[in-house]
């Protein structure tokens, strides 16, 4: 009786494995839903589309489409919830709703219903696109040659077309700065010029080549237009593209720096107050932002002075760079400073050499700091400090021989409230 | 929601089977006891944790082998859920004392014995209805005895299911099985075989904010969600399965000695899936842009456009996976130079949006030894030791390309930030990497773990007094092996990193006063320390091995001090604790707004107090009716000011170090501090019984995100400017009160079969607004605070959870 009842139990016991194996989670697959597709409709070129603005958004309703190519997309953040199409008749900027999805290259049928005809400062444009529900690729890898143009031909006609320019420059006021404000993240407009015509170069602060050096050179430009107002503007749409690298062919050629000297005695007093430093061979160079040196009387006293004082900037970085001297060992830096309206704990001096600053490089120049006593933020406000002997060699490669240059830099904010007046005067180098 | 916080089931019934053999010192802290019960049992959906400790100061170890995660230091009881009828006869005790498998810990400890004479005799069938996560569950459990040649047999299997929980768009689907058998050689030697495993395939709840349960109308809005072929689908999909086997030497020479060793392995699958997208609109249908309160004041027009479209257009409310398909199936794309191939051309519809799936899957053993001594005098000695290694193997593969071709491997936040195509690939040895269903993509890295230890405790009865002490060592090192090298950190992403050592001590004592054979004082104390847990240890183990800087072991302290009353009529306990836990790491990482990408945000030196007192008491009115109260005042709060370090998750960038967050007083997020319970209960002598509680449920916090509460957050603002205070202020949600109910009847048939109805009701009142937990998102606009406002999960409302059982 009692193995019988065991028994039983072994077998409910194998029953019950039986039912455990057959028991293993089976995961649900969702099936592919049929796609909707997109219709065509009308067929209407980009010269037609751009006819039908009339002064007046228009919101497009009933079937209609317009093929074209992607000629700028926003890979490089140059331009964002924007990209560029372009067929045998014209060009147009498209305006999408949300970022992403369209590249240089894809041969797209662009539906128009949805879609609104507008026009933005000048500029006409196919606004709220959406990339999924407007645009049906066709082709990728289709590329469109740039059309050859000058910059005297750049006008309102050719909105929105892939251009390429040749012989053209940056002018010599902006070589040595970036391509944008990568570090407030801010759209700047440069210059691009062949010596007769201006046309803005507008940049993205979010571009991955905004903290980039403009280019020194002359040579080929590539980029989409865009137009605000009257203004005629150009986007790059990579960076690599711009192949301006001659310098010997600029038509308005780069400064040179001025011969090294063997001493620097600098007292500004040819410096006029509240105006902008401008001294022979010394050079006023702003980084970030758009603050210079400046002459400032000093209890009837000129010295240089750099603030961040009402500046809108979120960063001011602004540098004055004495002349270039010949080095001889034991030669010796000595200048003195003073704060004005101190801001408690906002330090904004820095003192640098530098042996390879061509007037172009300031970002990237091979500046290393040196130490000397200057107006430190627990100094008063208004008293001069000394700076005692400051031994360049410390700031040099062991043996080094060549010219270098001293720079006296200011960083400082206006808008976070980084504001301490900075000033210095007596430089002597010798 | 967390899904490894512990859950503390335990029935009225369990309870019983566990009076007899024990000794007083191990009633005062077992799961017999009234506070403990009740907290586990009517606290633990309001999220209430034993003096406020996380999962990874409570022990838990199946037939005495610790089973804790070595990475997080959590036990994951979903790992044998379904297994109710092994696990009911869990011993559960609270705070430090006197254990018998291992050292313990604050928290105390909790030994699952699935040994075959773990389940009774017999068959047990059982069928159960409910409404909370899943619907149904059958249970079939069984257990030969001891047969006459000395082998016993157990098993049990479960199924659970739901097509859709209490939430919307929740799904469950698991099972259960396990299998035991014990051979007793002879009187000396006994070995034992055990194992079990839980398939789970379960549909998540998202937390969402509370505009969007306002806009749907529902505080169980659930954005995981969306309609496919007129079926909802879920995007947050776990996965799980580890089952776990072990096989145990029982060596017992005479009475008073017992050695018991253990070997044991356990593997599997745990993931979960969600979406992700590429150069795309965001999917997820609460995206903070889509809500009409981001445009409330630049576009009312817009705004009130999505207020009625998120309120009634479900493809708007959720996930529109129909736009996904539609989007995926259109977006023609060419790679070049595929697979790291120059020349290679693919065109095809890149997927803009798919399923992926994050994998850890963990593989470890253990090897475990206790030996176990009665001594003369009424001493009791136990020693120990264990090795543990975990490898935790952590992956992505896609799981559903959404009507695409392809996917490519590249990271999206790289590829934005730099203008370098080197950069953002995940795989160097084939960039551009083009993968399709099942491929491994995205990260691919182990993180190995491993723990020894060991300890002994002693423990002696005087006539008066029972005391313990105890000392534990334990040594532990964790490295990471990368198996691809990625762009962002070519050198150290492949190959084994670093190992991080720590060598921990721990030393504990205690005892019990007995003032009276029914009154007695106890005490107990614990001093230890232990190492970060690898969990947090990282900065992003995704991508690199370095570890967050300032890592060092944690120190814990604690003690408690408690008077005890055991009348026939009444029983009671009063306790005071107190814990400070210093020097904790700390480690999240979320989206920056303002550095558009993904960041690390590392903490140390984090200090903790938690302190409180617990109340119960247990009367017996009359011989049918029973009043128990309970009350749990805590006091947990941040007593440091840690250090921060914030570093990208793409470069070694460091966006700030040594960042102070000021966090002291700060009150510990995420549970009621105080909660409390009165409940009546009536034994009919016709085998049914019958009760309420009322629950109170106080001091719930938002646990407060560091970043805002540093000097840079609140730079420039006078101290008069709201803003600061909008910053600083900690939130605190409302108090709440619940009833719940139950009661059970049994009968027995032809004296052979008993047949068992339970039912209990949750939250009678169907209290809807409780908010229970949430947090505040890391992300965070300091001239906007509500921008990114908290997200919060709420009480389900009126539920309850039937059981009908047949066993003989």
């Amino acid at each position: 009786m009692k193995s019988t009842k065991s028994l039983m139990n072994f077998r409910t016991l194998v029953y019950a494995l039986a039912v455990a194996t057959v028991l293993v989670a089976c995961k649900k697959e969702f099936d592919t839903p049929p796609v909707r597709s997109i219709p065509v409709g009308d067929q209407l070129t980009v010269a037609e589309l751009r006819a039908l603005y009339t002064g007046t958004p228009k919101r497009f309703g009933g079937d209609s489409s317009v093929y074209a190519v992607v000629t700028a997309d926003e890979q490089s953040g140059n331009l964002y919830k924007n990209v560029y199409v372009q067929d045998h008749t014209g060009a147009i900027i498209i305006r999408l709703l949300n970022s992403g999805g369209l590249y240089q290259g894809d041969s797209v049928r662009i539906y128009l219903p949805g879609t609104v005809l507008s026009a933005y400062r000048g500029m006409l444009q196919l606004d709220s696109v959406d990339a999924d529900n407007n645009v049906v690729k066709q082709a990728t890898q289709v590329y469109k040659a740039p059309r050859l143009v000058t910059l005297a031909q750049i006008t309102p006609a050719l909105q929105g077309e892939l251009v390429k320019i040749e012989g053209v420059e940056f002018p010599v006021s902006e070589v040595g700065m970036t391509y944008a404000d990568a570090v407030n993240q801010t759209t700047v407009n440069r210059t691009l010029t062949d010596c007769n015509t201006n046309v803005i170069v507008r940049n993205s602060g979010y571009a991955n080549f905004a903290g980039d050096p403009l280019p020194s050179g002359n040579g080929s430009f590539i980029g989409v237009i865009g137009q605000f107002d009257t203004d005629m503007q150009l986007f790059i749409r990579d960076v690599s593209e711009l192949q301006m690298f001659n310098v010997a062919d600029r038509c308005d050629p780069l400064p040179v720096l001025c011969d090294p000297v063997a001493t620097v005695s600098q007292n500004f007093a040819t410096l006029v107050n509240n105006v902008d430093a401008s001294i022979e061979c010394w050079n006023n160079q702003p980084q970030v932002g758009t603050r210079y040196w400046r002459g400032t009387s000093v209890s009837g006293d000129l010295a240089a002075q750099a603030t961040a004082f009402a500046s809108s900037n979120a960063t001011d970085i602004t540098w004055l760079i004495s002349p270039p001297v010949n080095y001889t060992p034991g030669m010796s830096l000595s200048f003195r400073s003073q704060r004005g309206f101190g801001v408690s704990g906002h330090d904004p001096f820095g003192l640098f050499v530098a042996t390879n600053y061509d007037l172009t490089n300031l970002a990237t120049a091979n500046w290393t700091p040196l130490t000397s006593a200057y107006a430190t933020p627990t100094t008063a406000d208004q008293v001069w400090v000394p700076s005692g002997n400051v031994n360049i060699g410390d700031g040099l490669p062991a043996g080094y021989s060549g010219s270098f240059v001293i720079g006296f830099k200011y960083t400082g904010s206006g808008v976070n409230s980084q504001t301490t007046n900075f000033r210095i005067d007596d430089v002597l180098i010798q | 929601m967390n899904p490894r916080t512990p859950v503390i089931t335990i029935t009225s019934d369990d309870l019983d089977s566990e009076l007899g053999s024990q000794d007083v010192s191990g009633i005062l802290q077992s799961s017999r006891d009234i506070f403990t019960s009740t907290a586990g049992f009517n606290f633990g959906s309001a999220r209430f944790r034993i003096r406020g400790y996380d999962s990874e100061n409570t022990l838990v170890t199946i037939n005495g082998v610790l089973v804790n995660d070595l990475e997080t230091g959590w036990a994951s009881w979903s790992t044998w859920g379904g297994l109710n009828d092994v696990t009911r006869y869990t011993q559960v005790r609270t705070g430090i004392g006197a254990t018998r498998y291992n050292f313990g810990s604050i928290g105390g400890s909790s030994d699952i014995n699935i040994r075959p004479g773990a389940i009774r005799k017999g068959l047990r069938v059982s069928y159960a209805s409910a409404n909370r996560a899943y619907n149904n569950r059958v249970m079939v459990s069984g257990s030969t005895g001891l047969l006459k040649n000395g082998w016993s047999f157990s098993f049990s299997g479960s199924r659970r299911w739901a097509e859709e929980g209490y939430v919307p768009g929740t799904s469950f689907n698991a099972y259960a099985y396990y299998l035991a058998a014990e051979h007793r050689i002879n009187r000396k030697h006994t070995v034992s075989f055990a194992g079990f495993g839980a398939p789970l395939v379960q549909g998540r709840q998202g937390v969402a904010i509370q505009e969007a349960y306002d806009l749907s109308g529902t505080n169980y809005y659930n954005p995981n969600w969306g309609w496919q072929d007129g079926k909802k689908r879920n995007a947050r999909m776990n996965f799980d399965h580890k089952p776990l086997m072990m096989v145990s030497h029982i060596y017992t020479p005479n009475d008073s000695v017992n050695w018991t060793t253990s070997l044991f392995y356990t593997f599997g699958r745990d993931g979960s899936s969600g979406l992700n997208w590429f150069d795309a609109k965001d999917p997820r249908p609460d995206y903070y842009r889509y809500l009409p309160s981001y445009n409330t004041v630049e576009n009312p027009t817009l705004a009130a456009q999505q207020t009625s479209s998120w309120s009634s257009d479900p493809n708007v409310q959720q996930i529109n996976w129909e736009q996904l398909y539609f989007a995926n199936g259109k977006n023609l794309y060419t790679v070049s130079n595929a697979d790291g191939v120059v020349g290679n051309t693919v065109t095809g519809n890149r997927s803009k949006y798919i399923v992926e799936e994050q994998r850890a899957d963990p593989s470890r053993f253990g090897l475990n030894s206790v030996y176990s001594k009665i001594l003369k005098g009424g001493q009791h000695l136990t020693v120990g030791g264990s090795f543990n290694h975990q490898k935790t193997h952590y992956f992505k593969v896609i799981d559903d390309l959404l009507g695409g071709d392809f996917w490519v491997d590249i990271d999206q936040f790289a590829d934005r930030d730099f203008n370098d195509t080197i950069i953002s690939q995940n795989d160097l040895s084939r960039p551009n990497k083009i993968v399709q269903k099942g491929d491994v993509f995205g990260w691919d890295y182990d993180i190995n773990t491993r723990l020894i230890n060991a300890f002994g405790q002693y423990e002696k009865k005087w006539r008066n007094v029972e005391a313990y002490v105890g000392a534990q060592l334990s040594q532990t090192s964790f490295w990471r092996v990368g198996h691809v090298r990625n762009g962002r950190f070519p050198d150290t992403s492949e190959g084994k990193g670093p190992t991080n050592d720590f060598f921990n001590i721990g030393i504990k004592a205690g005892g019990i006063y007995k003032i009276t054979g029914r009154q007695f004082i106890s005490a107990n104390a614990a001093y230890l320390n232990r190492p970060p847990t690898s969990n947090n240890a990282f900065i992003s183990a995704r991508t690199r091995p370095n570890t967050i800087p300032g890592l060092q072991s944690e120190t814990v302290m604690s003690g408690d001090i408690g008077y005890v009353v055991r009348y026939a009529k009444l029983k009671g306990r009063a306790t005071f604790y107190y814990t400070k836990l210093t020097n904790q790491v700390w480690s999240r990482y979320y989206y920056n707004d303002e550095a558009l990408t993904i960041v690390n945000y590392s903490m140390s030196g984090v200090d903790q107090i938690n302190q409180g007192v617990e109340l119960g008491v247990e009367a017996n009115l009359t011989s049918t009716w029973q009043m128990t109260a309970v009350y749990a005042g805590g006091d947990y709060r941040y007593a440091s000011r840690p250090k921060a370090t914030i570093t990208q998750n793409n470069s070694s960038e460091v966006f700030a170090s040594e960042r102070t967050v000021y966090w002291e007083n700060y009150k510990v997020g995420g549970m009621p501090q105080t909660a409390a319970s009165l409940g009546f209960r009536y034994n009919s002598p016709k085998f049914w019984f019958a009760g309420v509680n009322g629950n109170f449920f106080g001091n719930i916090y938002l646990d407060p995100n560091p970043d805002r509460r540093t000097a840079e957050a609140v730079g420039n603002y006078v101290d008069s400017d709201p803003q600061v205070a909008e910053l600083l202020d900690q939130i605190q949600l409302d108090d709440n009160f619940t009833v719940d109910a139950f009661a059970g009847k049994s009968w027995m048939l032809k004296r052979k079969y008993r047949i068992a109805a339970n039912i209990s009701v949750s939250n009678i009142l169907d209290n809807q607004d409780f908010k229970v937990g949430g947090f505040e998102q890391l992300r965070y606009d300091r001239t906007n605070v509500n921008k990114f406002p908290p997200k919060y999960s709420y009480l389900f409302g009126r539920n309850y959870f039937a059981m009908v059982t047949f066993s003989f």
